[in-house]
This record gives C-alpha cells, structure tokens and sequence, in this order.
C-alpha cells in the first residue's frame, strides 16, 4: 500500500468513524440543544451513489429545514413513539436491540446479547455504569464499530499494516454477524412508527451506510488480500473513495 | 462415609429420556434461530382513527380541561395571522400561565394539530412576491417534501466558489421560512361554542336557587385584585343555602371556572365574560322571581333551568 493510498484510506477510516460516531449519538438518546445546534451547522451529502443514504440525509435535511416552535421536544416525543412506545406486544415500536430482532419471542437480553458482549469483552471495552440498557443496544454495537475503526486508523498511523487488516477483518465480521443481520428490520420498522421525517431519515441513512460499509469493507479487504497486487491494491483505495462517499456529513 | 460418597450424582441424567420425544417436540433442542422473524407481520401500525378539525379540537379541550380558555385564547389571537413568536408573546401577555407544563409554542402547535390553526407556509409571499414565488419554483423541481431542501442544494450550486456540481454538492439546513399561524373556522366555531354568557347562564341556573351563591362569588372576584381563595371559602361555606345538602364553595367555584366566569390569576378573578353576565340582570331577575314565586330545590329546579336561562338569555341579548 502506497503511502498516498495510505492517506485516502484514513481519510475514509476517519470518515466511517464519525458517521458510525454520529449515528450512534442519534440512536442513543433524544436531541439535545448541543446536537441540534450541531445538526443545523452540518452539511449533508447530497449524492453518494447510496440512494438509501442520499434518502436519509434528504429527509433529515428537510425536516430540520422545515421544523419550527419546540422542535427538541417534537423530537423528544418522537423518539419514544419509534424506540419505546406504548404498548407491550413486542411489536409497538421500531425496538433497538438485537436481541429483539434475533430471538422467536422478541425477548430482550437474549442470545444475541450474550455474543456482542463477549466481543466487546474480547475487545477489552467494558460498558459504562450510566448504561442502563442491553448491550445489544444499536447505538452501542454503532459505538464498537467506531471503536474498531479508531484502532484501526490508529495501526494505520502506526504503519502497522497487519493489526489494521485484522481489525478491518473484525468490523466487517461484525458487520455481518450481527448489524447487518437485524438491522434492516429495525429499519423497515423504522418507517412505520416515527412520525418526523428526522427517524424515518435515520433509519434509511443507517441501513444505507451499513450496505455501503459492507461493500466498503469487502473491496478493501479483497485488496489486502491480493497482497502484492498493485491493481488490487489501487482497486481497493477507489472503491474505498467511493463507498466511503456516505461518510463524508462534516460540520460547517 | 460423607454423604457425597452415599449419593452418586448422575450429570447425565435426562428426566425426558422415556417419554420417547422427537428432537423437535423437545423444549430444550438445539435450534438455531434466523430472521425473517415468522410473527414479522405483526409488526405494523395501527391505522389512525380519522376525526374531523372540530372532533380533534373538543378532544383537546376535553383532554385540558383546566387550560381550555387558555387554548380558545390561543385561537382567538390568531384569528388575523401571526407568526408563531408573535403569536406565542401574545398569548403570554393575554393568558399568562406561568405554571402550566405547555409553554405558548407548545400550546400553538397542539392547536395545529387538532386543526383549530393552521399554518400559512408561504406567508412570506406576502412580504416579497418574487421571493415566494422563487421559492416555490424551486421546491417543485425538488418534490414537495423537499422543497426546504432543494432550493439551498441548487443555491449551493449556482454561487460554489469550488464550482461543485450536483454529484459533489452538499445539502444543508436552511432555517424555516417564516410561517404563520391563523385560525380555522372550525377553530372559531370552537370559540363561539365555549366562549359565550349562554353557557355560564346555563350552568348556573341549573339549580337556580344558587343563584344568589354564585352572585356572591361573581361579585367578589370581580373586585379590584380579584379574590383569595379562603375569603371565598368564608364567605360561602356558613351560608345556610349549602347546608342541605352540603355544599362547599369549591363547587360554585367550579362551575364558575368551567364556563370561564372566573380565572385563576394568582387570586381568582372575574372575567370579561362572567363581568357581562353579571351585568347583565341575570340576578336581579332571579331575586325579584324570587319574590313572587319561591324556588324548590332539586329536581324541579333543575327542569325550570332551560326555561330559566332562556328569559335571561333573552334579557341580557336585549340589554346589549
């Protein structure tokens, strides 16, 4: 790997890590003024090529561009109404666990649970004390990733090659083993209980991203593998460029 | 001997192991589990019930007893169109409600909601035609839903310094036009319903043998300042009129603040509306009915109610 290759992987690596960074945030609690005032300081893309992610931004655009009044309370509510809800048939709301998704009875802390937490322990990353909810939790399985893409970016800098391969290898196992194995349910729930188009627009943009990592992950991975290959090698940065285009949200 | 020697524990022990089950009738078989999850489908939600402006309205006012007057003043200030900070200022000078947990914003937009406002989008037309009209042209290329979001991104493109085209141009948030906010006529039918001297004349000639209670209270409120609770108190618990049955001034105050005769203001205040009514002869009438024919309590009472009010509504309409 060329060290120009070297800098646009770790641009897309630092991009991957704020996208997963900023999807986490919205997932784990409401709005807050601080993230409100973030949101309405950033610009989206407009055109990645992922016509999910490019949906997702639109309609968090477009909402934030339409809100008026109380808009943190709005929002406030609608988290409730597509994360919570109100009833307790397991099928009230668009609920973030994967345990939820993965188990016959749509049971929380199930199995599913149980293996993200060994990863994570595995990982050497323990859950904070303020964390009250199951590990499975969307917004921390978003979180891990973000933590395995810093490593990654870290070994990058570090020039250590290997380490960054293996950690690349561990998001895109972990991709598959689990996000992308429940997530587009949650997603499709997603567009029936929020009422905004900030939910509906998070939950196409997460579904889109995750696709887009996936293929992001396996192009660059293919590439490693092809060791000294230069076509590969080249092949796996462009490919890189491009489905990394999802993460490139920046704050103005 | 210990009794772990005297018992062999069997770690292989299987209490299923003569009933003959099948791998699959077994509870505990392994089975590995794959989304798509079979009650998937259940998973929807359920359609909304359709009501109309003036259903949703009454469910608000119903469901806000204590804030009714409040959300009717709400709608009446917006009869000419405000925006919603003007609208919102307006309603905190008229009805201030320091203790209420819907601040004015919040008090609008359940009444856009319930369909007693709505929200004029392109107010701003009226300020700037050509700009409205801009705007409008471009939110059409955009989609409806987008329009907020199209006209910056093709904004965007036209003054880039960087000259981004449409496949690496940015979308960001653009504030939201002014809007502003007027009222429905289902809204103003709301008003007309519950703001008028007809339903406090009703109510309270209900048991028209009150009548001089709530004459009391109506006058005592409507003194400078307004009145405090326990001096209401005193002043109508002792009187022999709710002795039998038992009556405690909570309930004349009651129904005062129901119709919006009286207001909460720290004290308890006359209204402009409960100021008419006992303006309007309503208790003169009844006394000087008194004086020729003694009302009966209860039932009786209550059937002469309609009648009742309909003399003095008809009084008081040829007063004004």
């Amino acid at each position: 790997m060329s060290h120009d290759q070297e800098i646009g992987l770790i641009d897309v690596l630092r991009g991957r890590r704020a996208t997963y960074q900023f999807l986490s945030r919205l997932f784990r609690t409401e709005v807050d003024q601080e993230l409100y005032d973030t949101l309405v300081s950033m610009r989206f893309p407009a055109n990645t090529g992922n016509a999910l992610v490019d949906e997702g931004y639109r309609m968090i655009c477009g909402y934030l561009s339409k809100a008026s009044g109380d808009v943190l309370t709005e929002l406030a509510v609608d988290y409730v109404r597509a994360f919570i809800g109100s009833g307790n048939d397991g099928f009230s709301a668009a609920y973030p666990y994967e345990s939820v998704y993965t188990s016959p009875k749509r049971l929380m802390m199930q199995d599913a649970r149980d293996e993200v937490l060994v990863l994570y322990r595995a990982a050497g990353l323990a859950k904070q004390e303020s964390w009250k909810e199951g590990e499975d939790h969307i917004a921390l399985e978003l979180e891990f990733e973000q933590i395995l893409c810093e490593r990654a970016i870290a070994a990058l800098e570090d020039g250590d090659e290997d380490a960054c391969h293996a950690l690349l290898l561990s998001q895109r196992n972990f991709l598959e083993d689990h996000l992308l194995a429940w997530y587009p349910m949650m997603a499709a729930d997603l567009q029936k209980f929020p009422r905004t188009d900030f939910y509906k627009g998070l939950g196409k943009l997460t579904d889109g991203f995750l696709r887009n990592d996936r293929e992001f992950l396996d192009a660059v991975l293919s590439g490693d593998g092809e060791g000294s290959d230069e076509d590969g090698g080249e092949l796996s940065c462009e490919t890189a460029a491009s489905a990394g285009g999802a993460s490139k949200a920046e704050v103005a | 001997m210990s009794d772990v020697e005297a018992f062999v524990i069997d770690d292989d022990f299987d209490p299923l192991a003569d009933l003959d089950l099948d791998e699959g009738e077994r509870d505990d078989a392994e089975a590995d589990y794959l989304p798509p999850i079979p009650d998937a489908d259940k998973s929807v939600v359920p359609p909304p019930v359709e009501l109309s402006p003036a259903e949703r309205i009454e469910k608000l006012l119903s469901g806000m007893p204590g804030q009714q007057f409040r959300l009717l003043r709400a709608v009446e200030l917006c009869t000419e169109s405000r925006t919603l900070e003007e609208a919102a200022s307006a309603l905190d000078e008229a009805h201030p409600s320091p203790t209420s947990v819907y601040n004015s914003i919040q008090v609008i937009q359940l009444l856009e909601r319930a369909g007693a406002l709505e929200r004029l989008e392109h107010a701003e037309a009226e300020d700037g035609p050509a700009q409205g009209e801009g705007f409008r042209a471009k939110g059409a290329v955009g989609g409806s839903a987008d329009a907020a979001v199209a006209a910056p991104v093709a904004e965007a493109d036209a003054a880039s310094p960087e000259g981004e085209g449409l496949d690496g141009s940015f979308i960001s948030v653009t504030p939201a036009p002014p809007c502003r906010y007027q009222a429905t006529q289902a809204g103003l039918d709301a008003i007309a319903a519950h703001v008028n001297e007809d339903r406090i004349v009703h109510k309270i000639t209900e048991e028209k043998h009150y009548l001089p209670i709530f004459q009391r209270v109506l006058e005592m409120t409507a003194r400078e300042g307004g009145c405090p609770t326990k001096e209401l108190d005193a002043a109508v618990d002792g009187d022999p009129l709710c002795a039998e049955p038992r009556r405690f001034c909570g309930f004349f105050r009651g129904k005062l603040e129901e119709t919006g005769a009286i207001e909460w203001r720290d004290t308890w205040a006359i209204t402009d509306l409960g100021r008419s009514v006992l303006a309007s002869g309503l208790f003169e009438a009844s006394s000087s009915a008194e004086g020729t024919a003694p009302c009966s309590s209860g039932a009786s009472a209550s059937s002469d109610a309609a009648s009742f009010a309909e003399g003095v509504a008809a009084l008081s309409s040829s007063e004004r």
